[in-house]
Parts: C-alpha cells; sequence; structure tokens
C-alpha cells in the first residue's frame, strides 16, 4: 500500500483492480549507474529508428502498390519492359503530388541504413564489454534474432521499388541462398515463388516486410528491452537499489 | 510406473492418456498446417524458363536478312520477351552465328540467354572484347559461352529454337 501512496490517481485506479503495480515494478525498476558512456544510447537510437521505420512504413503502405503489372503494355520496339505499378507508386509518393511524400519516403529509405549500421555498433559494444556472458545470455540470443530480423528487413525492402537495381540485387541475394547445397533450389522456388523472379516474388516479399517481420520484431523487441530491464545494464551490476540492502545482480560483470 | 495405490494410478494414466491424445491431434492439425503453408508457398511449375515464345513479337522475323539480325562479331542481340507476360519479367537472349563469317542458317546459329550462370545477372556483348561481361561480378564468357573470367563456373545456358518460315522461336533451355 506505500506503493500506492506514492502512485497517481489514475494509475491507483487501474492497481486497485489490476494489482499490476508490483509486476511492472519488478519489470521496470533497475538500478542505473551514475556513469553512463554514451555508448550505452546505440541500443535505445536503434529503438528510436525503428520507431521511425514503422511510422514512415505505415504511411508509405497507404500509397504504396506491390503489383509487378505494367501499368501500360509491353513495348516490343524498344523491348524495355514497362513501368510497372509498384515502380511508378513510388515515382508518385516521391513526387509533388504527395506532400512530404518525399520527406517520408527518404526517411524509412535512410532509417534503414541507419538500423543496420546502429544494431551492428550496438552488437559490437555489447561485444566490447561482455554484455553477452552470464547472465545475460538470452538478451544477447534475442539480439542475435534482432539482428536477423533487420537483415531480413533491409532484404525484402531493398526489393519493393521494383526498379532495376531492386531486381537485380534480389536476384543475386535470392540466388546465393539458391546455391545452397541440398536445400538451395527448394530455398530459391520458396523466396521466388517462381522459376524466375517475378511479380509474385514481390508480392510475397511485400507480405513478408509488412506482416511477418514486424510481428516478429515486435515481440522480440519487447522481450530484449524487458529482460534488460529485469537484469540493468551490465555497467551496473553490483550496484544496490537506494533504500534496499541486497546487491541487485552477482554476476556478469564486464 | 510403480504406484501403489490403485486409485492414483488410474487417476496418473488417464491424465496421461488425455495428454497424448491432445498431443497427438495437436501434432496432426500442426502438420497439416505446416504442410498446407509450404504446398500454398511453392510453386506449381518449376519448369526451367523461358516459355516458348516467337521472336517475330520483337520484330526478329526473318533470320535470312542480315538487316533485321544486325550481328556484331556474329553476335546479334539481346532480344528482350516476357517469360510471365502480366507480371513484366523478361528474359534476353543473343542469337548468335557459330561460324562468324558462316551462313544465316539454323546449323550455324546458337540462341543463347543473357542469365549469367554465377548469380543471374544479365551480362553484356561486349563487341570490342569479344566476350559476354556480367555487371555485376565480373564475369565473363568467350564467344563459345565457355568462362574466360570467373566467378562464374559454368557456361552461358543454351536454348533450343525453331526456324520456321522466317521465324525463329525459343524453345527454353537445352
Amino acid at each position: 500500500m506505500a506503493r500506492q501512496a506514492r502512485m497517481n490517481p489514475a494509475m491507483r485506479w487501474v492497481d486497485d483492480r489490476l494489482h499490476i503495480s508490483g509486476v511492472v515494478d519488478a519489470a521496470l525498476s533497475h538500478p542505473v549507474p551514475k556513469r553512463v558512456h554514451p555508448l550505452d544510447y546505440l541500443g535505445e537510437s536503434t529503438l528510436f529508428v525503428f520507431i521511425n521505420q514503422m511510422i514512415t512504413g505505415i504511411l508509405l503502405a497507404m500509397f504504396y502498390n506491390a503489383s509487378a503489372q505494367s501499368a501500360y503494355a509491353f513495348d516490343p520496339a524498344t523491348g524495355k519492359a514497362a513501368p510497372t505499378i509498384a515502380w511508378t507508386s513510388i515515382q508518385h509518393i516521391m513526387s509533388s503530388a504527395v506532400p512530404a511524400g518525399s520527406l517520408i519516403r527518404s526517411m524509412h529509405y535512410w532509417g534503414n541504413y541507419f538500423m543496420v549500421v546502429l544494431v551492428f555498433a550496438h552488437m559490437l559494444r555489447g561485444f566490447y564489454v561482455g554484455a553477452y556472458k552470464y547472465p545475460r545470455e538470452l538478451t544477447w540470443l534475442t539480439g542475435v534474432a534482432l539482428l536477423l530480423v533487420t537483415l531480413g528487413f533491409a532484404f525484402t525492402g531493398y526489393l519493393l521499388p521494383w526498379d532495376q537495381k531492386a531486381y537485380w540485387a534480389t536476384q543475386v541475394g535470392v540466388n546465393i541462398g539458391a546455391s545452397a547445397p541440398i536445400l538451395g533450389p527448394t530455398i530459391g522456388l520458396l523466396l521466388r515463388g517462381g522459376p524466375t523472379l517475378n511479380g509474385d516474388t514481390l508480392t510475397r516479399f511485400f507480405a513478408i516486410h509488412m506482416l511477418v517481420l514486424p510481428a516478429l520484431i515486435v515481440t522480440l523487441i519487447g522481450v530484449h528491452i524487458l529482460l534488460t530491464n529485469i537484469q540493468g545494464v551490465s555497467e551496473a551490476d553490483g550496484l544496490v537499489l537506494e533504500g534496499e540492502e541486497t546487491v541487485i545482480h552477482g554476476g556478469g560483470r564486464k | 510406473m510403480a504406484v501403489s495405490a490403485a486409485g492414483s494410478s488410474r487417476a496418473v494414466s488417464r491424465n496421461r492418456f488425455m495428454l497424448a491424445v491432445l498431443g497427438g491431434v495437436s501434432t496432426v492439425i500442426g502438420v497439416f498446417y505446416v504442410g498446407t503453408i509450404l504446398r500454398y508457398l511453392y510453386p506449381k511449375s518449376s519448369s526451367t524458363p523461358p516459355l516458348p515464345v516467337s521472336l517475330s513479337d520483337q520484330g526478329v522475323t526473318d533470320p535470312g536478312t542480315q538487316a533485321v539480325l544486325p550481328f556484331n562479331n556474329g553476335v546479334a542481340g539481346p532480344f528482350y520477351y516476357p517469360t510471365v507476360p502480366d507480371k513484366s519479367v523478361v528474359v534476353g537472349v543473343f542469337v548468335e552465328k557459330i561460324k562468324a563469317a558462316g551462313p544465316l542458317a539454323a546449323d550455324n546459329l546458337r540462341v543463347v540467354e543473357q542469365t549469367c550462370t554465377h548469380l543471374g545477372c544479365p551480362v553484356a556483348w561486349v563487341a570490342s572484347d569479344n566476350r559476354f561481361e556480367c555487371p555485376c561480378h565480373g564475369s565473363q564468357f568467350n564467344r563459345d559461352l565457355s568462362v574466360s573470367h570467373g566467378p562464374a563456373n559454368s557456361p552461358l545456358y543454351e536454348h533450343d529454337f525453331q526456324l520456321k518460315a522466317g521465324t525463329m522461336t525459343i524453345l527454353g533451355r537445352k
């Protein structure tokens, strides 16, 4: 009840009914060292960029049209593939027809690079300070999964503009997977949805980029942050919470 | 399971029985779902591209005439045609004379797919170097289709074709 006395009325109202303040406290309260290094914020920076990707991604999906059908007929005279609906929808977003469209799209485009670089930097920092050691092995493992999901986002998102660079880069990427022994050809067919990279590949990658990976990454980020909050940052090992007498964490020093 | 009391023995076995039944049913349902998902995702036709399409659509109507097939050191093209018409996927082919100075007859012609055998980028015919070159990772192929420079390690794909009434029809990879 002492805890409840410190709460604002709205929180007390909720806690009276759900009795969750103990759980929330256990999950979110953790010792933080007084002196922190800027590199300790790489994870938070990645989270910020991810939220940017989420917001701009949802906005892009309102105009993007994942169809590889030609906006008009194939032109035999030039032998060139006619612009597709997917490609023209990106051009539409980038044009002045969509207010702030080029800003939103560029934020998503560059955010991807920031995200990948920050994830790698965050991983290197964790490796350097030994944050993967006991008791944080599970945090590290969810981090590995998050790295793979992030690269999955980058790979599937790269195809969506459906231009020459996107098409051939994905052709190369899929064929690298398809050159694996034994399972390779099956992997290639499952990724492409056909013997060649075609419109089915585009919708397939779009579905993975929009539905499968977001569900995965949100779940994994939740677990990753929960684990961090339960255990505290590795720098804080041996710290004592104010007003408590027990050492929160025994092991896992760098 | 050596349990002395008959009653508790029955309770345990009923528990285990229900667990086994539930586990079995869940496994069957799970396998059904996974199998259906894989069947759904696995493309129906895995035949190699491209589909047989007449090059006459591309204006390549008369291989008997030098003017229609502009040979460059014995290689013409690439000519593009859609393999999956509604999905805007095109495959390029080169038409190549086996003997550069030879006649424009079926037995002196060869149809070569543009796809690099390394990771699938489209190769270009570079007449000044007298070879096919890939823009992605630098593979090079001689005029006889063999590899002259890696990373590719197998020759370019040849296609079967037909010459009928002055029209060339590409049939697919040999």
